[in-house]
C-alpha cells in the first residue's frame, strides 16, 4: 500500500484532527486538572466553574464533528 | 392503590409492550441468517441512531453514574470526555468497519480480523475475548434490572426475581424475533430513557431544592469535597481519568455488540451522521446523572448501594406514577444494552464458532435455533453472576471495557493502511500481553501508580504486536491488497457509491 491513513490528506480533515484532538486534551490531565485547581471555588450563573469548563470542551468538540460532517471530512 | 403498586404496574405495562414488539418482529422476520443477525444491513439513521445509543447507555448511565457522582463527586462528568470520543471513533473508524461489511459480506468482528490475518487462531481468540468481557456487561444490566424492581416494589419483589423476570423477558423477545426484535424495541427504550431521566432529575431537583441551581448551590456550600478533584475517596486521579476515558471509548466500540451495528447500516454516510451527532445524546445524559448523584448525596448520605440512589430518592420523594414511569425508562435503558449484548454474544458463538467448526452446513433455520439455545445459556450465565457477586455498575463495564480494548491493535491494523501491515503472530502476541497484564494491573497490583489497568494492558498490547509483528510475516500482499485495496478506494476514492449505496439518512 502507499500512504498511511493515520495522516489526513484534506484541509479540513487536518483542521478536524487538529482541532478535536487539540480540545481533547483540555479535558484530558495535566491540563484539566490544573484548570480545576485554578478556578476552584468559583462559579458561572450557578454552576460549579469547572462543570462548565468541562461542558463547554464537550460541546465544541461535538462542534468538530459536526463541521467535519459538513465538510465531508 | 398503594404507590408500589402503580410503580410497579407501570413497569410491568412497559414490559408488556416490549413483549408485543418481539412478537411483531417475529412476524415480519424471514428465516435468514443475515435479517436475524444483522437487520438484513437496511438499518436507516433514525433507528441505528436510537439503537446504537439505547445500547451506549445502560443501567449503567441511568444508576451506576448516579451512583459515581453520589460517591466520587463531578469527576464523574469525565463522562464526557469517553461520549465524545465514541462519536470521534464511529466517525473515523466505525464507517472503515461499515465499508469492509458491506464489501466482504462480514457478520462478526472476528469474521473480518481473521480475513485479514489470515487465520483461524485470530478468528478463534477475537471471539472468546468479545463475548467472554461482555458477559460482565450482561451481569452490570441484570443487577440494575433487579435494583429498580426491588425499589419499586418496596422489596416486596426481590432482587433475584425481579433478575431473573426481566433477563426472562429479554432474553424472550430476543429469541423470538432476532435483532430486528432488539431495533424495534431500542427505538422505544431509547427515547423513553432520554426522557425519563431528564424528567426525574428535574422534577426530585424542584421538590428537594427549589430547582437545578439551586441544588448546585447547596452542593457547593455542603459538600465542596464533591466538587472537587480526584473527590473525596481520591478515585479521580490523572490515571484514572485518561484510562476510564480510554477504556469507555475504545472499550466499549469494540463490543460486539457496538461493532454490529456498524454493519446493519444502509451507507457509510449514515454512520457518520451518527458519529457527529449520538455524543449529543449521550453525553447529555450525564447532566441530570449529576443533578441526581450530587443531590442524593445531601439527602440521603449513607446509602448502602449507591447505584441504588435514584430509584430510592424516585420512590421516596415523587408521586408513584411518575415513579413508575420514570423507572420503566431505567429499565429501558437496562433492558436496550442486554438485549443488544445477547444478541452480539449469540451472532459471535453461533457464526464465528458453531457454523464454522460444529456443524457448518444446516441450513438458516437450524442457525436461528442454535443462537435461540445460546442466549438461553448467556441468561443463565448472566442470572448467576448478577445474583452471586455485586460490584459498582461502573466499575463492571470499565472492566468489560478494558478487556475489549485487547482488539484494538489488531482492529486498527486491519481498517488503517499503513506501509508494515501487522501479523496474525503479532496480533495473537497482543491480545496475550495485554490480557496478562490486565490481570496484573486490575488483580495482583491494581492500578500501579494510579494508571488505569485498562492504559496498563492496551500499552502491553501495543508493545507485544508490534514487536512481534516486525518480527513475523505479515498477511499475503493479496489479502493485503484486497482489504487495505477496499479501505483505500473507500475512503478516497468512490466512497459509498463504489458499494452501490446511496447517501440518504433518513430512518
Amino acid at each position: 500500500m502507499g500512504r498511511s491513513h493515520y495522516v489526513p490528506r484534506t484541509a479540513a480533515g487536518f483542521v478536524s484532527v487538529v482541532a478535536f484532538l487539540g480540545l481533547m486534551a483540555l479535558a484530558q490531565p495535566p491540563l484539566a486538572f490544573w484548570v480545576e485547581r485554578s478556578i476552584a471555588g468559583m462559579s458561572v450563573l450557578g454552576l460549579p466553574a469547572f462543570y462548565v469548563y468541562l461542558g463547554g470542551i464537550y460541546f465544541s468538540l461535538i462542534g468538530v464533528l459536526l463541521w467535519a460532517l459538513w465538510k465531508r471530512v | 392503590m398503594e404507590s408500589w403498586i402503580v410503580a410497579t404496574g407501570l413497569i410491568f405495562a412497559y414490559i408488556l409492550v416490549t413483549i408485543v414488539l418481539g412478537f411483531l418482529a417475529n412476524r415480519a422476520m424471514t428465516v435468514d441468517l443475515e435479517d436475524f443477525l444483522l437487520y438484513g444491513r437496511q438499518a436507516g439513521f433514525v433507528v441505528l441512531y436510537l439503537t446504537v445509543v439505547a445500547s451506549y447507555h445502560s443501567a449503567f448511565a441511568f444508576l451506576g453514574s448516579g451512583g459515581f457522582f453520589y460517591t466520587h463527586g463531578i469527576g464523574f462528568w469525565e463522562a464526557g470526555t469517553w461520549t465524545v470520543l465514541v462519536g470521534a471513533i464511529t466517525y473515523t473508524l466505525g464507517v472503515r468497519i461499515w465499508a469492509l461489511g458491506k464489501r466482504f459480506r462480514y457478520i462478526t468482528p472476528a469474521e473480518m480480523l481473521a480475513d485479514f490475518y489470515e487465520s483461524e487462531a485470530v478468528r478463534v481468540v477475537v471471539a472468546l475475548v468479545s463475548v467472554l468481557f461482555t458477559i460482565l456487561y450482561i451481569q452490570v444490566q441484570a443487577q440494575g434490572l433487579g435494583y429498580i424492581i426491588s425499589v419499586a416494589s418496596g422489596d416486596r419483589i426481590s432482587f433475584e426475581l425481579g433478575t431473573l423476570v426481566l433477563l426472562i423477558v429479554a432474553g424472550g423477545y430476543l429469541m423470538a424475533g432476532g435483532l430486528r426484535a432488539v431495533y424495534w424495541t431500542d427505538v422505544i427504550q431509547g427515547v423513553w430513557m432520554y426522557v425519563a431521566v431528564w424528567a426525574g432529575a428535574l422534577v426530585l431537583a424542584e421538590r428537594l431544592f427549589g430547582g437545578p441551581f439551586a441544588l448546585w448551590r447547596r452542593v457547593a456550600a455542603e459538600r465542596p469535597d464533591l466538587l472537587r478533584l480526584p473527590g473525596p475517596e481520591g478515585f479521580f486521579t490523572p490515571g484514572m481519568w485518561i484510562g476510564m476515558s480510554v477504556a469507555l471509548s475504545f472499550g466499549i466500540v469494540l463490543q460486539p455488540h457496538m461493532m454490529i451495528r456498524y454493519y446493519t447500516a444502509t451507507s457509510g454516510r449514515v454512520i457518520k451522521w451518527l458519529g457527529a451527532t449520538t455524543p449529543i445524546f449521550l453525553m447529555t445524559l450525564y447532566i441530570p446523572a449529576a443533578m441526581v448523584g450530587l443531590g442524593g448525596a445531601l439527602i440521603l448520605p449513607d446509602l448502602a448501594t449507591p447505584d441504588r440512589i435514584f430509584p430510592e430518592l424516585l420512590v421516596m420523594y415523587a408521586p408513584a406514577w411518575l415513579t413508575g414511569l420514570i423507572l420503566a425508562g431505567a429499565t429501558a435503558a437496562a433492558m436496550s444494552t442486554l438485549d443488544s449484548i445477547l444478541h452480539a454474544n449469540m451472532t459471535v458463538l453461533t457464526r464465528d464458532v458453531y457454523q464454522r467448526y460444529v456443524a457448518p452446513d444446516r441450513d438458516a433455520g437450524h442457525y436461528v435455533w442454535v443462537g435461540r439455545g445460546i442466549v438461553l445459556g448467556l441468561l443463565v450465565i448472566g442470572y448467576v453472576l448478577s445474583v452471586n457477586t455485586y460490584g459498582f455498575l461502573v466499575t463492571l463495564v470499565t472492566l468489560s471495557g478494558a478487556g475489549a480494548l485487547q482488539l484494538l491493535p489488531g482492529t486498527l491494523g486491519v481498517c488503517y493502511p499503513t506501509r508494515r501491515p501487522l501479523s496474525k503472530a503479532g496480533v495473537l502476541a497482543g491480545i496475550g500481553a495485554g490480557m496478562i497484564a490486565l490481570y496484573w494491573t486490575l488483580v495482583v497490583v491494581p492500578h500501579p501508580l494510579g494508571m488505569h489497568a485498562a492504559i496498563w494492558s492496551l500499552a502491553s498490547n501495543f508493545t507485544a504486536c508490534l514487536v512481534v509483528s516486525r518480527l513475523t510475516a505479515p498477511p499475503t500482499p493479496e489479502t493485503v491488497e484486497r482489504i487495505h485495496g477496499a479501505i483505500e478506494d473507500y475512503v478516497y476514492g468512490s466512497g459509498d457509491e463504489g458499494l452501490g449505496e446511496g447517501l440518504g439518512v433518513s430512518g
